[in-house]
């Protein structure tokens, strides 16, 4: 049975968003002249390939659903409280089992030892055996010559998955027109092979996974990979949905201030000078503090935890895009306002145009650039305000999967000795991937759309 | 000048206004005084015998806004409005919840905050408008080209990792200076000297991108071709045309902050130990000690805005094109 | 004779034009104290030619082949300290704009310190008054403390000049230094460099796309197009009798066979009347608005149009014609005045019987470039008018009323389905004239509709305005601050200055015998072709 979490739904809107935008750049020549741009880029292209993958992953873990189980007691199929997602399901041999306690990564043994009793009455310390993983080479005793084996596995596995998708889409004219699709290959041979070696690291870390602990576990022995890979949902859901939320906001305001101006203006630059003036991270822990406050004394009746988590989630990214729009907003206004000067909205006034129309018309479709450039902007921000505001004990509720939570858990397992440092590496890891595919790619997209950045000389 | 001085802080009365309320609703309206009350003694079993005493150890027993118990100007004065809000305006920040005198805390760990943050942005502010200039001379060169790859993966990393690596490589393994802590006087220089550095080098990867930026768009315009075309060189162009009108934004942005340095950086206070103003946030917020969160909401709010005022005063002074009537 | 600079097959390229050499071949040379006029329209590559010389193109500009050969050195071939040299002793350059060209944050002083060789302070400060005072600039003592924002457009100029002839240099190069003056200033500069070329015996390469002014300087004339010289001809001669048909046709552009059979003012009623119209703005000088000045954009101004008749308002930038523009169109608030269109008060109707109203009058602006949203199609560009103020046409007769317009105006049936970034000025301002043609106005106001077109298609655009007057009998109320343009396409015009008409009157009368002082001055300031 599907399950729909408040925060799928938005999700689900921002693809259903993002997808028809695409087909609207795809209609309108001007427009996907400036975003074939951003794929001319090298790193452009890269980074738009790594981030479409990281929002699969973010997708297929928004597919929530309740499993059928058979109940003994009441002789009947019932749904289990439990909600998985389609990602749990591809990962589920990963995760399915857990050890007791820490265990470093590719290790066959516990970080720390126990007693064991060998016989009778001799106990011994010694590093326990891990249960599920570690201790089950498949190709080989040698756990590097079974990792080299696994890897090239996984290497003709992705050739194989790659010579499918080949057939797949060139089927209609693989024979007749070999030569120009090897030379269409070679052209865009940068793109095609970032394809393969980011779809080679994803199976290879499959195949590992499944034997090894790559990252190791934590505490309780979950594998630290799983969270990582859980916790891209999070950071994602963050860094897109506080935009969707904010966005109706800046965009409404900021064109109503800048193009009408007078009166309504001054109320407008009133709220978000005002807004302003807090400094962030106090308004946003404030507001934060008192939906802490509100839960716990009206305590809903969730059906269970994942939903509560998720409400803390949805709340999050609601008082993030609350506090964050007023930037969007000031910019969208002194746009407005050098628009409401240019020739051709005056030239449109000359028609008697409604100034809806003229808004809806001219306004908004040559003010979109910026909110582009600063969506893609902003994103990258709040994915590392998210680990900030866990650390606070002010982000995401302390059950969801999250980097934030990973480092804050990793600070106690610093001043161990000896030291974990695997869970903080592996949130280091993810979130750096992200952010920095992210920064590239908004700076592609700022050289493209800016108009500063194209200049034409005489 | 003083004249406009006087304007502007007339035009900052109605923002406090809007802020005063604002928090006011916040911390008062979306829960009341007893729902709060309620979860500092823990959420079950608590009489409301024990509420009441909780919330008129505090003062927050009285009515929101006006008070039908009593007479005459008692009636707005004995109200939590007027008492928690309105006395805000006075710099009375009253009593924290657990019940220190939050205005004497902040006297005393605003100096340790600014300790870090002064010279965290005058170093930083230097090293980064050294290595923006460095790029800049080297413009549309690979020294240009990688070091903004550079910049650009310095600043995907979180803060956290930096504080987290620094504190475990300097401090634990190289044992050159405590973990954290702090001491008055000279002493302090050793507890200093992490978290500064650290600062620093968080604060590269923007900084100097954001700089060189500044320089770029500076050095494309007409009046550069005009300094060009007099025959001067390369560097003497940059220093005495490029930079003199890239520090107008450079030093505007760098004076718009100076007043909220005393507010220190939650961050790196907490995790160094150090007893300045954002350790003293950080702590409340995880203590859920509101009256200390509102008082830090409202200070910050009349820190920001003086330094809004000394931005347009300090474009007077660098910019001749700005004149304040 | 002596050869100062010569310019031998200079071939150059641009990156972001795939490549193409946007100069071909281009060799001329220069004489001493000889002043060279480059012409050519906007494209043609005269600044990157000049740019070449002083060697200041941008990074993506590359020299394929060439030689400059200055005072018997190869300038490409000098090392950039040797070439600092020059620019520092033999090679000066002043710029279109001097509004960006001086650094904001400088004091005059300062700026024009680094021109001089370093020697102690006094003596430089002297050095400057004195030539600030040689290129006009009286009160020198005062200027050289002040900022560039402190000072007019002029005056920035005739620093930019000081600043150039400071080291005595052997070679002026002036990139276009008078377009963005106006015309009484334009005569002024133009005097100026004259004289100084006289007294400090240097040559002048003059660059610029207005061929009367390039009549008033020059002793050679060297014509550019598509980055190919087309012509090298002495002033006199070029003047007298073009080579070229290229040349010859710019310099027929600004000659117009209108014929002028308006004359006399016929018996039907005004197409347009406006009366003691005013229009004051407040100047808000701080957040308060407490001191705010009141600026008189346009004061007290009568005039009225016949049908079929051209009216023209001429005055140089700053004197309100474009805000009589405004203010007729309702783009901006009124302060007191009547404006009649077909004797109706359009100021005294509600909004739908202005709305129903409008389609009589429409405008065209200055910017093709930014007078049509890059976001839309040029037939939705077009179709925008037609659909809001007739909204009684069906689809099918909008579509062969948008084909019948775009070939009126001279372009194919095809451009309905592109984007306006796809066309070039000229074709954008047909655009913009079909834009209001579909509605069949019977007045046009056309706000400077050529001002930022080159002077040949500037020629077309105003044939193509004369044409469509000849079939459909509209009355234009024509703006411009280019009054030997107004003079021959004008039936009747006003002179606008500081906001009120000085004067008005039949073209012809005004032209050739103008009463008013600032008329006759403005006049005299026009650059004329001196055959």
């Amino acid at each position: 049975m599907f399950v729909f979490l408040l925060t799928d739904l938005f999700f689900y809107i921002i693809i259903l968003t993002l997808l028809s935008y695409i087909l609207y750049v795809r209609k309108t020549p001007d427009l996907l002249e400036t975003w074939s741009y951003v794929f001319k880029n090298k790193t452009g292209a890269l980074s738009v390939l790594v981030l479409s993958f990281f929002m699969i992953i973010a997708l297929s873990d928004s597919i929530h659903f309740k499993n059928k189980v058979y109940d003994e007691n009441n002789k009947k199929y019932t749904y289990t409280s439990e909600i998985s997602s389609l990602l749990d399901i591809i990962l589920l041999p990963i995760h399915e089992n857990s050890e007791k306690s820490y265990s470093s990564p590719f290790s066959s043994k516990l970080y720390s030892k126990e007693t064991v009793k060998i016989d009778k009455d001799i106990d011994k310390r010694v590093y326990p055996k891990l249960k599920y993983k570690g201790n089950h080479n498949l190709y080989s005793e040698k756990n590097i010559q079974n990792i080299f084996i696994t890897i090239i596995i996984s290497f003709v596995k992705t050739l194989f998955i790659c010579f499918i998708m080949y057939l797949i889409i060139f089927y209609k004219t693989l024979f007749k027109n070999f030569k120009k699709i090897t030379t269409y290959f070679l052209r865009n041979k940068f793109i095609y092979l970032s394809f393969f070696i980011i779809l080679l690291i994803f199976i290879s870390l499959y195949d590992l996974s499944i034997q090894y602990y790559v990252l190791g576990t934590d505490k309780v022995g979950e594998d630290v990979l799983y969270k990582s890979i859980k916790s891209i949902r999070t950071g994602i859901l963050i860094g897109t949905l506080t935009t969707i939320v904010m966005l109706p906001f800046a965009i409404f305001l900021g064109i109503f201030a800048g193009y009408i101006g007078g009166f309504v203006d001054d109320i407008i630059q009133y709220i978000y000078t005002t807004l302003n003036s807090i400094p962030s991270v106090l308004l946003i822990a404030s507001a934060i503090l008192m939906l802490q406050v509100y839960m716990a004394n009206n305590p809903i009746d969730f059906e269970n935890v994942y939903e509560r988590a998720d409400l803390r989630l949805f709340f999050l990214c609601m008082i993030l895009g609350l506090t964050s729009w007023t930037g969007l907003c000031r910019l969208l206004r002194g746009e407005s306002m050098k628009l409401r000067e240019i020739e051709y909205v005056q030239a449109s006034q000359t028609f008697g145009l409604s100034k809806v129309s003229i808004i809806i018309r001219h306004i908004i479709p040559n003010i979109m650039h910026i909110v582009i450039i600063t969506v893609v902007l902003d994103f990258s921000a709040l994915v590392l305000a998210e680990a900030v505001l866990s650390y606070v004990n002010i982000g995401v509720d302390p059950t969801t999967y999250s980097w934030g939570n990973m480092i804050n858990a990793a600070r106690l397992e610093m001043s161990r000795e000896p030291i974990v440092w695997w869970s903080l590496f592996a949130a280091f890891l993810f979130m750096f991937i992200l952010v920095l595919f992210a920064n590239l790619f908004s700076d592609a997209v700022r050289d493209a759309f800016d108009p500063r950045a194209n200049k034409n000389y005489e | 000048m003083i004249k406009y001085i006087l304007k502007r802080l007339v035009y900052i009365i109605p923002i406090l206004i809007g802020v005063n309320l604002l928090t006011f609703a916040l911390f008062f309206v979306v829960n009341s005084p007893d729902e709060i009350a309620r979860l500092h003694l823990g959420n079950k079993r608590v009489t409301q015998e024990q509420i009441y005493a909780w919330n008129e150890e505090r003062g927050y027993n009285n009515p929101l806004f006006y008070n039908n118990s009593e007479k005459g100007l008692d009636a707005i004065q004995k109200t939590i409005f007027y008492e928690k809000s309105l006395k805000l305006f006075l710099f009375d920040f009253g009593v924290s919840d657990s019940g220190r005198d939050i205005k004497y805390d902040i006297q005393q760990r605003m100096w340790p905050s600014l300790a870090i943050a002064l010279p965290s942005l005058i170093v930083g502010v230097l090293i980064n408008i050294t290595f923006a200039l460095f790029f800049v001379f080297f413009r549309s060169t690979y020294v240009d080209y990688f070091g903004v790859i550079i910049c650009v993966a310095l600043m995907s990393i979180s803060s956290l990792f930096y504080i987290i690596g620094g504190q475990y490589l300097i401090s634990k393994l190289l044992h050159l200076v405590p973990i954290s802590g702090y001491a008055h006087g000279y002493d302090a220089v050793k507890f200093l000297i992490l978290p500064v550095i650290i600062s620093v080098i968080y604060g590269i990867g923007s900084g100097t991108r954001w700089y060189r930026s500044l320089f770029l768009e500076e050095i494309e315009k007409d009046y550069v071709k005009t300094a060009k075309s007099k025959g001067l060189s390369e560097s003497s162009v940059l220093f005495n045309h490029v930079f003199k009108n890239a520090l107008i934004p450079i030093l505007t942005g760098i004076v718009v902050i100076l007043p909220l340095l005393f507010l220190g950086s939650l961050i790196v206070e907490s995790f160094f130990g150090i007893p300045g103003l954002g350790s003293y946030t950080i702590d409340a917020i995880q203590s859920q000690d509101f009256a200390i969160v509102r008082a830090m909401v409202f200070l910050g709010t009349i820190l920001y805005i003086v330094g809004l005022i000394l931005t347009d005063i300090s474009y007077t002074l660098v910019d001749p094109r700005v004149r304040l009537k | 004779m002596n050869k100062l600079l010569s310019v031998k097959d200079l071939c150059l390229t641009i990156k972001s034009k795939e490549n193409q050499k946007v100069l071909k071949n281009i060799s001329f040379d220069i004489h001493k104290s000889e002043i060279v006029s480059l012409i050519g329209e906007s494209g043609s590559g005269k600044s990157l030619t000049a740019l070449s010389i002083i060697r200041l193109l941008e990074k993506s500009c590359k020299i394929k082949s060439g030689k400059i050969i200055f005072l018997n050195k190869n300038l490409l071939s000098l090392e950039e300290r040797d070439m600092r040299d020059i620019r520092k002793e033999d090679i000066s350059m002043i710029f279109q704009e001097p509004m960006r060209s001086l650094n904001p944050v400088m004091s005059i002083f300062e700026q024009l310190r680094e021109s001089y060789p370093k020697k102690n302070k006094i003596d430089i400060k002297k050095n400057i008054i004195s030539d600030l005072v040689s290129v006009g600039i009286n009160d020198a003592d005062r200027v050289i403390n002040l900022y560039p924002h402190q000072l007019s457009g002029g005056m920035k100029q005739r620093v930019m000049i000081a600043m150039a002839i400071a080291c005595k240099p052997k070679l002026l190069i002036a990139d276009e230094p008078t377009t963005s003056l106006d015309v009484t200033i334009q005569k002024q500069v133009l005097d100026l460099l004259v004289e100084l070329r006289e007294k400090l015996n240097m040559a002048i390469l003059f660059i610029t796309h207005d061929l009367a002014v390039a009549s008033q300087v020059s002793d050679k004339i060297i014509v550019l197009k598509d980055g190919k010289i087309i012509e090298e001809n002495n002033a006199k001669e070029f003047f007298k009798l073009p080579k070229n048909s290229y040349s010859k046709s710019l310099l027929e552009s600004s000659v117009y066979n209108r014929q002028f059979f308006n004359n006399q003012f016929n018996s039907e009623n005004d197409i347009l009347s406006v009366q003691n119209l005013k229009v004051f703005y407040q100047e808000k000088k701080s957040f308060f608005g407490n001191n705010s000045s009141l600026l008189k954009a346009v004061d007290d101004v009568s005039l009225s149009i016949k049908p079929g008749m051209t009216h023209a308002i001429a005055g140089e930038s700053g004197s309100g014609k474009t805000t009589i523009a405004k203010a007729i169109m309702g783009l901006t608030n009124i302060t007191s005045g009547k404006i009649k269109i077909c004797d109706k008060d359009i100021l005294n109707m509600n909004n739908s019987e202005i709305r129903s109203f409008r389609k009589n009058y429409q405008m065209i602006f200055q910017d093709p470039f930014s007078s049509l949203n890059p976001r839309m199609r040029i037939g939705a560009i077009i179709k925008e008018g037609l659909c809001f103020l007739k909204p009684e046409i069906d689809n099918r007769t909008i579509s062969s009323i948008l084909e019948d317009v775009i070939d009126k105006v001279g372009l194919s049936i095809d451009s309905l389905n592109k984007y306006p970034h796809q066309f070039s000025g000229g074709q954008r301002q047909r655009i913009a004239i079909a834009r209001v043609l579909v509605l069949n106005p019977k007045l046009l106001i056309c706000d400077e509709p050529t001002s930022s077109l080159d002077v040949t298609v500037q020629k077309q655009v105003l044939d193509l305005l004369l044409n469509i007057q000849e079939k459909t009998k509209i009355s234009y109320l024509f703006i411009s601050h280019d009054i030997k343009l107004i003079s021959n396409f004008s039936d009747t015009i006003s002179i606008m200055h500081k906001g009120r008409i000085v004067e008005h009157g039949i073209t012809s009368d005004i032209i050739n015998n103008s009463k008013n002082s600032y008329t006759k001055k403005l006049l005299k300031s026009v650059p004329q072709i001196i055959n």
